[in-house]
């Protein structure tokens, strides 16, 4: 029943980016996507649209599977579009609907927004895509750990992703068990009004809320039984070591950076 | 009765789990038998009967109840009327009601039952297995591990199914626990003439209560008759990390000895009065 739910996106390989040091990958994500809102010409998207391309046929990713993950961004588009093409202002009136003008300044205004917003989830995507989460969420717990000083428990919140990650397809497959169950005495889920379908959750939502936090329980347990005591003094099975491979990004990304700066200076 | 043509369930065909659960697996099963079903674990044993209660549908072939066929169409719970029930691994753990009579309630109500009716249901199925009345406006959470398997049972047999279905439902619990939960669903068989199928890791209680036994080994139905004549094949039991009751292999044991006791012997019951006859000999 539930079995169709893709999580965590994360696509196995052994690409480049697949190999790259999850910490360099998050900060240059940062940078592809800090850069992405100094780019104010339809050149300097045709630069990102080439070196988008480049990385999605590095990471050896179908790009079907990467253009899919577009879909739901979808509504937000064209809804962004539509505001931006009839409340931007401007001189050149194109056409009008009722109060609303359609303003040429609008129509470039939005075709500006809707990439800008399908490069954001293109170039994070690739993130998702080539990082396990767990290594994701090592990169981030390292990340943080500066900010440890003002306060901020990196490794305790790193902990928190990564249980609550690792638990996604064991809560899965006790949901499927429990509707089944629930089922073989008669229990329906997918008719009725929306009121009746919510109050036939029920059955399915307290034993799974139950099973959680027993769940939760015996996993503290566990972890106490084996000293674990948060993050200090915790060395770490798999550490991270940026290589020379890590290195060969800068290029990369400083040819980005100086085609952005070009584009706004001379276009 | 049950039958089933050569019934077969793939995990997501086609993609690269794609995992053989049953293959082609063929059987009729007549009204009011005590069926075991046994098998190593993964050997397909909780697929065939969830494909039985109509929860899953088989990738091929047909399960035909009483003449229905349960996998054609869209199965709705009505179609069957809760004749089959099926019992989980561990149900305990789908208990939801805020009182153990609301939770056994439950399957009764969704077939449509007025509340009176529902209540007499469920009170009856509750006695069935032994759940005090005493214990019946408390929470199912409040109870212990056996008391809670109890009304989970109970919430099943509520429906009055005249299929009983049960996996493994002794697992987890401590040798009286598991002794009196099998005695109730045996004496449910006698006297309701119900069919019952039961799963079970215990070669013991097989050979106690099944009059007939399934023997699952990678998906294939391997064996299929008496528990005389499977546990006469020991060693095909052993090849499928399955054994023959432990007092057999005592028997055996004292038939090395040179004595003269009978092969056929899968009960302790049977084991005594077998050696007490050799004895006054």
């Amino acid at each position: 029943m539930l079995r169709d739910i893709t999580l965590g996106q994360f696509f196995p390989g052994n690409s480049l980016l697949h190999r790259m040091d999850p910490r360099v990958k998050i900060l240059w994500t940062l940078f592809y996507i800090i850069l992405l809102f100094f780019v104010d010409t339809y050149w300097g998207f045709l630069l990102y649209g080439i070196f988008t391309v480049g990385l999605i046929v590095i990471s050896q990713i179908r790009p079907r599977l990467v253009l899919s993950g577009l879909r739901p961004l979808l509504y937000l588009l064209i809804f962004t579009a539509i505001l931006n093409i009839f409340v931007s202002g401007g001189e050149t009136v194109l056409f009008r609907l009722w109060i609303f003008r359609a303003t040429k300044e609008g129509l470039y205004n939005a075709g500006m927004m809707a990439l800008r917003l399908i490069f954001l989830v293109l170039g994070s995507s690739m993130l998702t895509f080539t990082t396990s989460p767990i290594v994701l969420t090592d990169g981030i717990e390292h990340l943080l750990r500066p900010f440890r000083k003002i306060g901020l428990p990196a490794h305790e919140i790193a902990m928190m992703m990564t249980i609550a990650i690792r638990f996604i397809p064991t809560i899965l497959e006790e949901t499927d068990k429990i509707m089944k169950a629930q089922a073989a005495r008669g229990a329906d889920f997918e008719t009725g009004s929306i009121f009746r379908r919510a109050k036939a959750m029920i059955p399915l939502l307290i034993p799974l809320f139950i099973s959680a936090f027993r769940r939760a329980d015996e996993l503290a347990v566990a972890m106490e039984c084996r000293c674990y005591h948060g993050g200090e003094g915790r060395s770490r099975l798999h550490t991270l070591r940026i290589s020379s491979l890590d290195y060969k990004t800068v290029p990369a990304a400083l040819v980005l950076c100086a085609g952005v700066v070009l584009t706004r200076i001379y276009l | 009765m049950i039958v089933a043509e050569r019934v077969s369930y793939t995990y997501t065909p086609g993609g690269v789990f794609e995992k053989h659960a049953v293959k082609a697996v063929q059987f009729t099963i007549k009204d009011g038998t005590f069926c075991g079903i046994i098998g190593h674990t993964g050997s397909g044993k909780t697929t065939l009967v969830q494909m039985m209660a109509g929860l899953v549908r088989p990738t091929s072939g047909r399960i035909l109840i009483d003449g229905q066929d349960i996998s054609d169409n869209k199965l709705r719970f009505s179609t069957l009327k809760g004749k089959v029930g099926l019992v989980f691994q561990y149900p305990e753990y789908q208990l939801f009601g805020e009182t153990v009579l609301e939770d056994v309630m439950f399957g009764p109500k969704n077939m449509g039952l007025s509340d009176t009716e529902a209540i007499d249901r469920a009170k009856t199925a509750l006695n069935d297995v032994g759940v005090s009345a005493s214990v019946w406006n408390k929470s199912p959470f409040e109870l212990s591990g056996g008391q809670k398997r109890r009304v989970a049972i109970a919430g099943v047999l509520a429906l009055s199914p005249k299929i009983l279905i049960l996996d493994e439902p002794t697992a987890g619990l401590d040798p009286a626990g598991r002794d009196e939960i099998l005695e109730q669903i045996h004496r449910l068989h006698e006297r309701d003439k119900i069919t019952v199928l039961l799963i079970s890791h215990s070669m013991e209680d097989m050979a106690r209560y099944a009059e007939r036994i399934l023997v699952m080994d990678g998906g294939r139905l391997a064996l299929d008759g008496t528990p005389a004549e499977i546990f006469s094949k020991g060693e095909t039991l052993r090849q499928m990390g399955l054994d023959v009751p432990e007092i057999t292999r005592i028997v055996m044991g004292i038939r090395a000895l040179g004595l003269p006791v009978s092969e056929q012997i899968y009960t302790i019951e049977a084991a005594e009065e077998a050696l007490v006859k050799l004895w006054e000999d």
